[in-house]
């Protein structure tokens, strides 16, 4: 074998001039691409890697020196040589053997090395990124008083250390997936073999499978390729995301199938519930009864947020008999004057609200005091001052932002205040008739919706709580 | 996926359509005012006089402190019927009027006397009128008057009454209930004749329209409550002193908390001294039986309550002493309770302690025959009253603070 | 997709709401004095439904009505009867929301146009449609915890304004048992026990002849319970003369809830109640019909539904012309022409014709 292929030498796509052909071919003059050559034992080699992708320091100390293979005086074959570096001295990094030149460029995309050997048909792929990314930092979104403060970051590869940390246990399986015909981005699916449902399991690999996106940069993409479509228009979110590893794992635990994408430090799980977008994972970490009462708060909050301006319009523009004397009269007092009907008056303050808080979250970290000053000061206290906005009108529209902010899962929250806006409408047409029919269609969704397969409320049948009795 | 999408467009046409014509029942808080006062009266021209108690909100707001002006204003308007005269109302008044929230509806005298069933159909039918508002008649002045009486508090004379009478209630008992429902029952049921609440005025109400009367002391003109106002069928036929009814309501039942001021045991013309018992829990009922044609009826009254003052001195550190005043009270309350039985019974001749509705409640088969006319029999009714009162308590002071004396 | 069987309490809940829905403020005709007696002596005969529906279903593996309709008919007649139900459920959910949209009327609103309303309302019924039975038996179990917690709270807040004066049941059985017996085999046991035929349509998702028979037994109990507590609520709050006189006694009932002057006027939690709960019975009847068609006329699953529904709010308006004509048909004519035969002599022959036709073992 060996003779035939030094025969073919002009031939031979592995010749070291034809690689570096190659290379030249497929990176074109790209300026972080390092092709060197060196010496494997006696023979010429080629070193191949992108120095933006690889931790060079890392390189020199433990791929150069090695690969010259000074204490071997004897000569030996190619593959003999091979064989050297990869079952001795390369053996404890990751490595792995190809024959194809095609996966070799891939890997060196994804942060590798590649040793060749002048015309040797194996080529040695290293594993020497780099991991220049965030450290382990306190999450940024859910933050939580007591419990561990660990979050995930952009790195897939910390991600999977920081839930694998978790688990001790065999039963835990990554899975790896590529996503994206440009970007090729590394999905990892986690779950824990066993307790996870196969049904589901195989419905979120074919959905990885068999998607046609181009590029992906944020799990959000993901988040919506696994959100079930099938069951009408939805605006309830049925895929969860968490920065925290606990909340996973602690997912995980109960038949979840978390979702990693490689640079987002938002992890998925699905299928997701209803409840599981009003549970903390600092509820556990409680005494039970401290967390079931801020659960109860906290879906009290979301009915609040949905329909309290909605009942303010019913009440006071279509059923004064629902409110007692006294404060219809002060309220009757205070809207003396103003020149909108209720329901304009509470559109006007929601939307200013919603704008407002688009501009919080856009501007500046610097400027962002600026904005609730304004917000507050100026459109809150001036509004009621000139008699534009009504007093209770602006404690109505605050109590449903604050209300709206419960929601531990950012998404959730900002989906649901589409509701809102149908309700206050439904509202301001046909009153409590037409609130009471919002609430309808929105159970009517809520019911409605599955989440793989699971429905997404239940009240008398827990899905997660089935087989663990 | 293709339905979703049929009936989300439908459903935006819908919203459309209705944001563009809609809002049909809305009536704006700016817009309209509230009523909190009604008042029936027979009138000059037509049928029924009405007038209503609209509240100017923005003087009530002590916020925003209005201009000074009254919080309330009257509106009359003659109509052949309730109905009409509500809905002529605009033809004086510039806003639409919300009357769900009238807490008082106050009948003329006159009117209660012609029979008041030919008009509280349309009170009882209308959704917006409250079924606990208080129905109450007005004695001896023109109904509309009682709501021209302002004084410093009470903003609004419906809100005041409404108070008023509750409280009256509840800490003395001698006003019957007389919520709209309760018309309603007392008109339905048998054995039983309507009660309403009565008020009167003292003092000038020509001066108490003024806000002037709002700055005095002494208020120019009140409301106070006279008792009760006894029906026959749907007629009025005479009115029932504040003692009275309060003995009426203690046999039906309606009486918690009240006070007697029983007269010390030696009574001396020229001052007497009287012992003041206070019940927190009273309760009493009754057993109905015919005797041929006589009812004879028994009437258990009992009580819990404590010493509130007494002018002998009666000493309770002792059991004799609590004994002594329980029986004191006891006889009082007997005595009271009869007499007034008996002047109702000759006065009116109506059943208005509801000793028919008991036995027709009670005794359906036996009632059927007097159901008829039962109020005939009612006057004939034997009654007799057993009381049984519990002291549990002197307050502070086990006996009046006076010098035992030292000598012999 | 995971073919997730309802479970049984979502199946309770949806039968329990569907058989309280309306008939919490329009089942028992106040004709007698003592109502509530009506209810728990209408369950006994109602109970004889679940043993002509159990049997049905067990003799032929749990099929569907419409199936069982046409393996005990042939296909001709089979197929006319399927019609003639799909129409009757279609026409029953017209008078529901009727009965609703008098209620919202009578309470809510006073100047707002009925089609509107009734537009509204049927499209959401049709949307809840499409979502198939689980959904709409998941939407009912929270629709029956929201309609009990309603109850509870109107119950507690009664008591709490000391409205409820138990003397005011008296006098007791004062016309005899007689009436009283005679209402509950008039109407209580047509309406809302004997609809519960709805429910064999759907028997295959649903869990067969063991299951139906168990669940709908509870669900019978629970509603004659229900009912009979709301009917005593009625007469101890209302007196029995003023229930009679009231068109919607749980709505005045309501009315009298006053808590120191600032809870006043719950009449409009009890609009809510019948808002959910007709919208779930609808959903019910209207699936079973959308079912029937697509049965008969080999339509897509979820085709007829939007225009069925529409038909129902057109029907729901153009029933009747007044509410005294509603309530004279709904408690006469529709139950001597349409539930006795529907409910009782059909099924029956159909029992009979199947035990005739496939004996014991021949059956396949």
């Amino acid at each position: 074998m060996n003779t035939e292929n030094q025969n073919a030498i002009g031939e031979d796509p592995y010749g070291l001039e034809n690689v570096k052909k190659q290379f030249d071919q497929v990176f074109g003059n790209t300026a972080d691409l390092a092709v060197v050559s060196v010496n494997v034992g006696q023979y010429k080699g080629l070193l191949c890697y992108l120095t933006t992708m690889t931790n060079t320091d890392f390189i020199i100390d433990h791929v150069l020196n090695d690969l010259a293979l000074s204490e071997q005086k004897e000569p030996m074959g190619k593959e003999e040589t091979f064989h050297l570096l990869e079952t001795i001295h390369y053996a404890v990094l990751k490595h792995e053997t190809l024959q194809s030149m095609d996966t070799v460029m891939d890997k060196i995309v994804l942060g590798k090395a590649a040793i060749f050997i002048d015309g040797f048909q194996k080529v040695l792929v290293l594993e020497v990124r780099t991991l220049n990314s965030r450290s382990i930092e306190e999450p940024s979104t859910q933050n939580v008083v007591r419990g561990p403060k660990e979050g995930f970051t952009e790195s897939a590869d910390t991600n999977m250390s920081l839930i694998r940390r978790r688990f001790n246990n065999v039963n835990l399986r990554f899975e790896r997936f590529e996503l994206g015909y440009k970007t090729h981005t590394a999905v990892y699916i986690a779950y824990l073999n066993g307790d996870v449902d196969e049904h589901i399991l195989k419905q979120v690999r074919d959905k990885l499978n068999n998607s046609h996106i181009d590029s992906l940069f944020d799990s959000a993409k993901i988040e919506e390729l696994l959100h079930s479509k099938n069951k009408g228009v939805i605006l309830f979110p049925t895929v969860y995301n968490s920065e925290r590893p606990d909340a996973i794992c602690s997912h995980m635990i109960n038949r979840r199938i978390a979702v990693l994408v490689d640079g987002s430090p938002f992890v998925l799980i699905v299928p997701s519930l209803f409840s599981d977008f009003f549970k903390s994972p600092e509820d556990e970490y409680q005494w039970s009864l401290i967390g079931a009462f801020a659960r109860c708060l906290r879906y009290f909050a979301f009915i609040l947020s949905l329909i309290v301006p909605a009942l303010y319009i019913a009440v006071t523009s279509y059923h004064q008999e629902l409110v007692p004397t006294i404060l219809l009269t002060s309220i009757a007092a205070q809207r003396e004057g103003i020149p909108f009907p209720a329901s304009i008056e509470i559109l006007l303050m929601e939307i200013t609200f919603e704008i407002l808080r688009e501009a919080g979250t856009r501007m500046p970290r610097l400027v962002g005091p600026t904005i609730s000053i304004v917000g507050a000061l100026v459109l809150g206290e001036a509004a009621v001052q000139a008699g534009v906005v009504s007093n209770i009108n602006v404690i109505v529209v605050s109590m449903t932002a604050i209300s709206g902010f419960v929601a531990p899962i950012y998404t959730f929250g900002s989906k649901v205040r589409f509701f809102r806006f149908g309700m206050i409408i439904m509202a301001s047409v046909i009153g409590l008739y037409g609130l009471v029919l919002g609430c309808c269609l929105l159970m009517v969704q809520l019911t409605r919706i599955e989440s793989f397969g699971v429905p997404y409320v239940s009240l008398f049948s827990r899905w997660d709580k089935r087989r663990t009795t | 996926m293709r339905f979703m999408r049929i009936a989300g467009v439908i459903m935006l046409c819908c919203s459309l359509t209705i944001a563009c014509t809609g809002c049909w029942d809305q009536t704006e808080l700016n817009r309209s005012s509230l009523v909190t006062g009604m008042a029936l009266e027979p009138g000059d021209h037509m049928k029924y006089k009405v007038t209503f108690e609209v509240v100017n909100a923005l003087e009530t707001d002590p916020n925003k402190g209005g201009k000074g002006g009254t919080p309330t204003a009257v509106f009359s308007k003659e109509g052949n019927s309730i109905a009409e005269a509500t809905q002529k109302i605009n033809e004086n008044l510039e806003r639409m009027i919300l009357i769900s929230h009238i807490r008082v509806i106050i009948i003329d005298e006159r009117l209660a006397r012609k029979g008041i069933n030919q008009f509280i159909d349309v009170l009882q039918r209308n959704r917006y009128i409250r079924e606990d508002v208080l129905v109450l008649v007005g004695k001896g002045s023109k109904a509309s008057d009682f709501l021209k009486t302002v004084y410093a508090r009470g903003q609004y004379a419906g809100y005041k009454i409404q108070l008023q009478v509750e409280t009256y209630r509840k800490v003395y008992g001698g006003i019957p209930r007389s919520h709209l429902y309760d018309v309603a029952q007392a008109l339905l049921t048998e054995g039983r004749v309507l009660l309403l609440g009565a008020i009167s005025i003292t003092g000038d109400v020509e001066k108490s329209e003024s806000l002037d009367a709002i700055k005095t002391v002494y208020p120019a003109a009140v409301v106070r409550m006279a008792g009760a106002a006894v029906f026959r069928g749907d007629k009025l036929i005479g009115f029932l002193s504040n003692e009275h009814t309060r003995m009426v309501m203690l046999a039906s039942d309606y009486v918690n908390n009240t006070l007697f001021a029983i007269p010390g045991p030696d009574v001396n013309p020229s001052n007497p001294g009287a012992i003041a018992v206070q019940f927190y829990h009273m309760h009493s009922h009754m057993h109905v039986k015919m005797d041929g044609n006589t009812p004879k009826v028994r009437v258990v009254v009992e009580g819990d309550g404590k010493i509130t003052s007494i002018d002998e001195n009666i000493k309770l550190s002792t059991i004799q002493g609590f004994e002594k005043v329980e029986a004191m009270t006891r006889d009082y309350v007997n005595e009271q309770m009869l007499k007034t039985v008996s002047y109702v019974q000759k006065k009116f001749g109506v059943d208005v302690f509801g000793f028919g509705q008991h036995y027709y409640r009670y005794h359906f088969r036996k009632f059927k025959p007097f159901a008829q006319n039962w109020d005939s029999y009612f006057v004939k009714a034997e009654v007799k009253v057993d009381s049984n009162f519990t002291l549990r308590r002197p307050d502070l002071k086990t006996q009046k603070v006076m010098k035992d004396g030292i000598g012999p | 997709m995971v073919p997730s069987k309802t479970n049984a309490v979502d199946m309770f809940a949806m039968q329990l709401v569907f058989l309280l829905s309306t008939s919490i403020i329009f089942g028992t005709p106040s004709v007698v004095p003592d109502s509530w007696l009506v209810g728990i002596i209408a369950f006994f005969p109602a109970c004889l439904f679940i043993v002509i529906y159990g049997a049905m279903l067990s003799s032929q593996k749990n099929l569907g009505l419409y199936p069982l309709l046409e393996k005990a008919w042939g296909k001709v007649v089979g197929r006319g009867f399927v019609l003639i139900y799909a129409t009757y459920f279609l026409y029953i959910a017209a008078r529901n929301i009727r009965d609703m949209i008098e209620l919202i009327m009578s309470a809510l609103l006073r100047m707002s146009p009925v089609p509107v309303l009734t537009t509204l309302f049927v499209l959401i019924i049709a949307y809840a449609t499409l979502g198939g039975i689980q959904a709409i038996a998941r939407f009912a179990s929270l629709v029956l915890c929201i309609v009990l917690a309603m109850l509870f709270m109107l119950a507690v807040l009664l008591m709490f304004s000391s409205s409820i004066i138990l003397e005011q049941m008296l006098p007791f059985l004062s016309k005899g048992i007689g009436p009283v017996v005679q209402s509950a085999f008039q109407h209580s046991i047509w309406f809302p026990y004997g609809e519960i035929i709805v429910f064999l349509v759907f028997q295959q998702e649903l869990g067969g002849a063991k299951g139906f028979r168990r669940v709908t037994l509870y669900a019978f109990l629970s509603a004659c319970f229900i009912l009979s507590i709301t009917d005593l609520i009625q007469v101890w709050t209302l007196g029995i003369e003023g229930k009679k006189y009231s068109s919607f006694a749980l709505l005045d009932a309501a009315r009298l809830i006053n808590i120191a002057n600032i809870i006043t006027r719950m009449d409009a939690v009890i609009a809510l109640i019948i808002i959910f709960g007709t919208l779930l019975k609808c959903s019910v009847f209207l699936f079973a019909c959308a079912e029937g068609l697509t049965h008969i006329f080999k339509g897509q699953q979820g085709k007829y539904n939007f225009p069925l529904a529409l038909l129902a709010g057109a029907f729901s308006i153009l029933v009747t012309r007044n509410s005294a004509e509603h309530m004279i048909e709904g408690l006469k004519y529709v139950i001597y022409t349409l539930h006795i035969p529907l409910q009782l002599v059909v099924p029956l022959l159909t029992l009979l014709l199947l035990r005739i036709r496939y004996r014991k073992g021949e059956s396949t």
